[in-house]
């Protein structure tokens, strides 16, 4: 499973970012408290490239260079197929940065340590940032990306 | 099938999970010689600088290997016989096998400096390494690391946290010599000398005297309760070697990661596989290489007829704070160097006919995966792009299209 954007519905208003943040960090997707008082972190950023725009998620690869490449097993995969970090054995060498395809996984700003895309695994229905989306550029699909 | 591996660490990991990926019911036994689990290396040096916070150096759970139906033999593989297909090990023991994995690893190099021998003169390779030196330091103040390569770096970090006076002693003209240019070196060094650490280059170590002195060939002299001899490693070939298989620097392997006996594979540290932008096989030694080898080559040991797709140089490692992120050839000969800097962070790429062959990216992670895969993918710029990439400001926005192109990112639109 895999959140894919299609780039010509983008609009770039970044929604997809706000509310990608407001699902984590205990806010449990309620933007104004995110927003007001919290130090609100976005999994995936939205890369605006000449004309064009994106929302960088991660592609849960089948053969997944993060996962290879974690020096501390951090990066696990689920029952469900989902690349997830254990926050707690990360170390922050930023091995799996260095090899991740998509520039997708990254350090969190707050801690330094890496926090990448779940598809809101802890909570219930489609991930925040397809759900929210304005005008349907996000997608929710099956499969992996091959690498 | 029965599947036998020996070693059981980073590069067995991978293969346990090879294999499972493609057969669920096949024995597999791992022979290992280390008293510890399958733990990961690059850990050890977190130990040291803070023991009580870094005392699970597990690469995987608990349960791993027992989820996976693995038997475990603590033991050391004592010989290769290939006509009668089974292991020798030092408790007995003989192991038949089917399907043969060496995933030995490496060990440190110790060079014939005088006084070498000592038992204050340590290495900084095992997780038994990194207990002993917790327990020498208690009374220590000072040490001396010789060698700058990224074991040399960690070790100097840990102690340095540790609260102890460092030396560290390279006889190349900058730290990190296999990572950095010179250039690039300059930045780092000054951070680190800035916190405290004493860095000597250009330097060698001539002689270490009983009485704790430690000698450069310059005449120099610097007092130690401790050194770390961390001047590089050695591939684990002793078994090939003496089974007969081809072995040069590491176990020779074809592009299935086969040996030249094609019941036996290797993988890992032990291993020469394929560095893409060399066209060579090479031993890499890296973390990363170790699993993905092991894991393919445990695929092609369950039966799939999968090429190795080969890798490159590549390492992430931080040190007092700072990120340094490096992939492909750094050397001062190949292509054209374009950099770009600000307070702080350096970026410096290579670039040769539109395709990228190397970087080195200090405190700018943000770009380096796809900096690592345009370079492993060998996925060409159009024209000026890579100048383009450096002057409009380094970041994902800015990387060629070509690149997102290729990873179907702007597959719709084809915009250039
Ligand atoms: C301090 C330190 C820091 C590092 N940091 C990094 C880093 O940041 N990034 C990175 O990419 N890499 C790093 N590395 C390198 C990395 O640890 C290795 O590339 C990796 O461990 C290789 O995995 P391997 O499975 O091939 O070999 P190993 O992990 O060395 O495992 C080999 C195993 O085989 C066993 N063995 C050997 N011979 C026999 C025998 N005859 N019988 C039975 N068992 C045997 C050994 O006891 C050992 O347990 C670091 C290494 C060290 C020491
Ligand atoms: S390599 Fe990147 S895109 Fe692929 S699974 Fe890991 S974080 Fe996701
Ligand atoms: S930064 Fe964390 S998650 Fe990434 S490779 Fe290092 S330890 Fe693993």
């Amino acid at each position: 499973m895999k959140v894919i954007s299609v780039p010509e519905y983008c609009l770039g208003c970044g929604l997809c970012e706000i509310y990608c943040a407001a699902q984590h960090d205990g806010y449990d997707g309620n933007v104004l408290k995110a927003y007001k008082r919290g130090q609100p972190t976005p999994r995936s950023g939205l890369i605006k490239f000449s004309q064009i725009s994106w929302l960088n998620t991660c592609m849960n690869c089948d053969d997944a260079p993060c996962l290879n490449a974690c020096i501390s097993g951090a990066v696990k995969r689920d029952e469900d197929g989902i690349i997830y970090i254990d926050e707690n054995r990360c170390v922050q060498c930023y091995t799996c940065v260095m090899v991740c395809p998509y520039g997708h996984a990254q350090p969190s700003s707050k801690s330094g340590r890496i926090i990448k895309c779940d598809l809101c695994r802890d909570s219930e229905g489609i991930p925040a940032c397809v759900s929210h989306c304005p005008n349907a550029a996000l997608k929710l699909v099956q499969g992996g990306a091959e690498q | 099938m029965k599947y036998v591996i020996i070693g059981g660490c980073i590069a067995a990991c991978g293969a346990v999970e090879g294999i499972r990926s493609k057969d669920a019911q096949g024995q597999i036994i791992i022979i290992d010689g280390e008293k510890r689990g399958a733990y990961t290396r690059p850990l050890i040096s977190y130990f040291l600088s803070e023991p009580s916070k870094y005392s699970d150096v597990d690469y995987r759970s608990p349960d791993f290997f027992k989820d996976r139906a693995v038997e475990t033999i603590k033991a050391r593989v004592e010989l290769i016989d290939r006509p009668g297909q089974l292991l020798n090990l030092d408790n007995g023991e003989q192991i038949e096998y089917d399907r043969l994995l060496i995933a030995t690893g490496a060990s440190p190099i110790m060079p014939p400096i005088p006084g070498a021998d000592q038992d204050w003169v340590k290495s900084f390779y095992t997780i038994g390494d990194a207990e002993t030196i917790d327990r020498d330091i208690e009374a220590a103040r000072e040490v001396v690391v010789i060698g700058s390569g990224l074991i040399g770096m960690k070790a100097a970090e840990a102690l340095f946290k540790r609260g102890l006076k460092v030396h560290l002693v390279e006889k190349e003209s900058h730290i990190l010599p296999r990572q950095l240019t010179p250039g690039a070196a300059v930045s780092v060094h000054r951070h680190l000398a800035r916190q405290g650490l004493d860095i000597i280059t250009g330097e060698e170590v001539a002689v270490i005297h009983p009485d704790h002195q430690i000698e450069l060939k310059n005449g120099q002299k610097l007092s130690a309760d401790l050194v770390i001899m961390a001047v590089g490693t050695r591939p684990n070939v002793e078994l090939a070697v003496a089974a007969g298989l081809e072995v040069r620097q590491g176990v020779v392997l074809d592009d299935y990661l086969r040996t030249s006996d094609h019941k036996i594979y290797a993988a890992g540290d032990a291993a020469e596989t394929l560095n893409v932008i060399s066209g060579k096989q090479e031993v890499m030694a890296l973390l990363p290489h170790a699993h993905r080898e092991g894991y393919q080559a445990g695929r092609n040991m369950a039966g799939m007829d999968e090429l190795d797709q080969g890798s490159i140089p590549m390492n992430s490692v931080k040190l007092l704070g700072w990120n340094i992120c490096s992939a492909g050839v750094t050397g001062a000969r190949d292509g054209e160097l374009l950099s770009w800097y600000s307070k702080e962070q350096l970026l410096e790429i290579k670039v040769r006919e539109n395709y990228l062959i190397g970087y080195i990216a200090i405190n700018m992670p943000e770009v380096a995966g796809p900096l690592t895969n345009a370079i492993s993918k060998k996925i060409p710029a159009a024209a000026g792009e890579w100048q383009e990439f450096v002057e409009r400001g380094p970041s994902l926005a800015t990387i060629p299209s070509a690149y997102w192109q290729v990873l179907r990112r702007l597959e719709a639109n084809g915009s250039n």
